[in-house]
């Protein structure tokens, strides 16, 4: 794929060097289609008030909800909730990946209950979560975290499956210890995937925190969302939902800088078909 | 005296251990850890370790499965959610399909908008869900509006990658010959593509499903989320959890069928093994 | 002492169960401290197998590897180190961290393994490269960098499987005269595999050569020119003899097995 890739990337690079402008100017056609459809849609179109508020109404909410202490609270609960599941699943998914990958057996006998586990649609529990751990954080934790481990799991222990064997070869040949193994060689050689499977992971539990607050809970930005669409302050809905866009927006560029490959050894597998493959709701 | 085989545990794929037996021991071992967990989880249940009415047991899930198929509560549930997934489906692959070619070709219009999707696949598209609750009620229209949005976001991201697919020097070969756009399109992109179309199509089913069950599950009357939320409310651990595995059998069971043949449709690329 | 001896080696691989492909048998021979040793013959006759065996990589099914009488049932780095044929550095890792993994997966103490390290790599040439990725390396200074790794280790023993197979001629030539010179300088022994009929006359002390599968010794040759050797070695006419006498014994292999099986397998 090495050569696809990078003549698409040149391809890619050399269209927005030549047309940068261009391109901007699409972004902002795009921006003013969809802020003339919701201006047409309050004024000549006449969509009622209960269902698509003014803009600018949506605007001053916005503006009121980032001066009030719960807007800043429910945020700190969303974002803590999105850092401790992620934090429980990388540790237990890529650990795990390591246990599993040791001896062929276990990772052979491993790898499709992972790949299952990715393919189980873990949303449905989430009202058995509730059951299990309450309706606090807790259950946003334990749900957010279960739907994240599958893919980091899963994606780390196909990258150590795949290690190439001259370099395991090169360890035994000079004597490396298990754990050297693990450290030095194999940590080395599939961290484009581990990354690849944490920056899927960092996905996973931005959209199952947002989704669990939604569907049942009492704090976090999530809950406010879904308090304003139950108590009909159509501009506050439609102001959070903004607000949050924008704040998983943001979450996810930094999260996903840090999880970036460093060496410029490494290629990491092309950003755009990487999660394309395997991210799910 | 028998020498350990260094190789063994430590390389791979390694020298001397019996390739046609170890797949098959696998396979054991595997099922054998799927059996122990469902025998210490009955073992636990009727111990009273874990407490049946929240973590049900697996004979009471498998005893649950002859009344819910008989229930006409839960037919009607199963044949709305195939309703709007096929629906979502039948919407988002359309539309995703025919964006993704288009971003997928042209180099301006990707440079444009495909941050863009690729945003909104790594953000919770959830957040539009009492939005969509607005325009289109509690019924199964937001279910098949999620689904499709889901769908969408899925497949044009997944055909913008099989595009990717397509080798320049196919393309170059194609206007080497003066191929029209049509045969272009039809004989080296489409088919170059084919790997990614196919992998859209499953990602597309499987977000179908996800985004009409996550609207059920929020608001909706009646669908298998609905029921899943409503037997969780009550207690009725069983039946939920002989819904959800149910269910997810046959997704799991198409998505590996998926897998295999995806393999196989790959295998003549060298590169296929990613 | 500190000789590497093989006796009576056989190694068969079991390619599926119950069916066995015997790579090579009745290997003995000696590797004297400090001495040049070459393996040539039929690619697939075992060489790397042999190789492998010789640095404990590998159980023998039959025989014994001895080091200094003792039997060899594991790698030991500090006795015999690998210079694989395709370098297998860590593209992970800088220069410097390559030269030194033998080390720290020897568990030693960080001031010593980079003091080693950035030795070995100014002997090999290449200290100005310490803190650059393997890849900004070309596939000569790569190669040095596969023998600093192993010099590290100071082994008594180096163990090389086609170090320049994967070079072409020119390089093949500039870098094993200035490798020849390195090693020389080390005084260590060297175990060098090679398809090259000159390669295997202009480093060896002695020259064994293999038959084809199953492989087994046909031929010891020895190489009496001085040492330090140049490149004007291969002028002369006792390397030509030599030349002519490999030549004859590796034509006729290849005759008795035609047609060559195509893969030789590593
Ligand atoms: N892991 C293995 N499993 C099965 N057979 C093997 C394995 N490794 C090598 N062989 C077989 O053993 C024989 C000897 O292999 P070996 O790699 O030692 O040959 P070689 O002389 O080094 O060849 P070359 O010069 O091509 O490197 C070959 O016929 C090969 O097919
Ligand atoms: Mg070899």
């Amino acid at each position: 794929m090495a050569t696809t890739e990078s003549a698409f990337r040149a391809r890619a690079f050399r269209a927005r060097a030549k047309h940068s402008s261009t391109v901007w100017a699409l972004r902002l056609l795009l921006l003013l289609i969809v802020v003339g459809a919701w201006l047409y849609g309050t004024g000549p179109g006449e969509i009622s008030f209960l269902i698509l508020p003014p803009l600018g109404e949506v605007f001053s909410a916005i503006g009121g909800l980032v001066t009030t202490q719960v807007f800043w609270t429910a945020l700190g609960v969303t974002v803590f909730e999105m850092l401790v599941a992620f934090l429980l699943a990388a540790v237990v998914g890529v650990s795990l990946g390591f246990f599993l990958s040791r001896t062929p057996l276990r990772a052979q006998a491993s790898e499709p209950l992972l790949s299952w586990g990715y393919m189980f649609p873990v949303v449905l529990l989430y009202p058995l979560f509730l059951l299990w751990v309450g309706v606090g954080i807790g259950s946003k934790i334990a749900y957010a975290a279960t739907a994240a481990f599958f893919p980091i799991a899963y994606n780390t222990l196909r990258g150590l499956r795949s290690v190439d064997e001259k370099y395991l070869k090169v360890g035994v040949a000079f004597g490396a210890s298990r754990l050297a193994t693990d450290r030095h060689i194999k940590a080395g050689a599939a961290r484009p995937m581990i990354l690849s499977g944490l920056r899927i992971g960092v996905s996973v539990v931005m959209i199952s925190v947002v989704l669990a607050e939604l569907l049942g809970s009492n704090a976090g930005l999530g809950y406010e969302l879904q308090r304003a669409a139950s108590t009909l302050r159509l501009p506050d809905e439609y102001g959070i939902a903004l607000l949050l866009l924008v704040v998983a927006v943001t979450l996810q560029r930094v999260l996903e800088l840090a999880l970036r490959p460093r060496r410029p050894g490494q290629k990491a597998p092309s950003r755009a078909t990487e999660p394309a493959a395997q991210l799910d709701e | 005296m028998a020498v350990p085989s260094v190789y063994a545990g430590r390389l791979g794929a390694s020298t001397r251990t019996r390739r046609g037996t170890s797949r098959a021991e696998a396979r054991v071992w595997r099922t054998a850890f799927i059996v122990g967990v469902v025998v210490l989880w009955e073992l636990l249940a009727r111990t009273g370790v874990i407490d049946e009415r929240f973590a049900s047991k697996p004979s009471s899930i498998v005893m649950a499965v002859p009344p819910l198929l008989s229930d006409p509560q839960v037919l009607e549930a199963l044949g709305m959610t195939l309703y709007a997934v096929g629906a979502s489906f039948a919407i988002g692959t359309a539309g995703g399909m025919l964006v993704g070619v288009i971003l997928g070709l042209q180099p301006m219009l990707r440079t444009a908008y495909f941050p863009i999707v690729m945003m909104l696949l790594g953000t919770p598209k959830s957040l539009f869900l009492p939005v969509i609750m607005l325009f289109f009620g509690l019924g199964v229209e937001s279910a098949i509006v999620f689904g499709s949005i889901l769908t969408f976001v899925h497949v044009t991201v997944n055909v913008v990658a099989g595009v990717d697919l397509v080798e320049p020097k196919h393309l170059m070969v194609a206007k080497a010959y003066r191929a029209s756009r049509w045969k272009r399109f039809r004989h080296v992109i489409l088919p170059g593509a084919s790997p990614g179309l196919f992998t859209a199509i499953w990602h597309g089913l499987r977000n179908g499903f996800t985004g009409v069950v996550i609207a059920q599950l929020f608001t909706a009357t009646a669908g298998i989320g609905y029921l899943v939320r409503v037997y969780s409310n009550n207690f009725q651990t069983d039946r939920a959890l002989t819904l959800i595995l149910m269910v997810s059998l046959v997704l799991i069971l198409v998505g590996t069928g998926w897998n295999h043949v995806e393999k196989r449709l790959t295998s003549w690329r060298p590169d296929a093994t990613q | 002492m500190t000789d590497l001896r093989v006796e009576g080696l056989q190694v068969a691989y079991e390619t599926r169960p119950g069916e066995r492909l015997v790579a090579c048998q009745d290997i003995s021979l000696t590797v004297a401290s400090g001495e040049f040793v070459t393996i040539i013959g039929p690619s697939g006759c075992g060489k790397s197998t042999v190789l492998h065996c010789m640095g404990g990589l590998l159980p023998p099914t039959q025989g014994r590897v001895l080091f200094g009488g003792d039997e060899v049932v594991q790698p030991n780095p500090h006795n015999a180190a690998f210079v694989f044929q395709d370098y297998s550095l860590f593209p992970w890792k800088n220069i410097l961290e390559n030269v030194g993994m033998g080390l720290t997966f020897a568990g030693a103490g960080k001031t010593e393994i980079a003091g080693k390290a950035a030795e070995k790599l100014d002997f090999v040439g290449l200290g100005e490269f310490a803190h650059a990725l393997p890849r900004e390396l070309s596939g000569g200074m790569q190669q040095r960098v596969a023998v600093a790794r192993a010099l590290a280790m100071e082994p008594r023993v180096l163990l090389m499987d086609e170090p320049f197979g994967a070079l072409d001629e020119q390089s093949r030539r500039t870098l094993g005269s200035d490798m020849a010179r390195i090693l020389e300088q080390t005084q260590r022994s060297v175990v060098l595999i090679t398809h090259s009929l000159d390669e295997a006359i202009f480093w060896a002390d002695r020259i064994i050569v293999m038959s084809a599968r199953p492989g087994t010794i046909i031929e010891e040759i020895e190489v009496k020119a001085p040492r330090p050797r140049d490149l004007s070695m291969m002028t002369e006419p006792e390397f030509q003899a030599i030349r002519v006498r490999l030549f004859d014994l590796i034509q006729l292999q290849q005759a008795k097995k035609a047609p060559q099986p195509l893969a030789g397998g590593r």
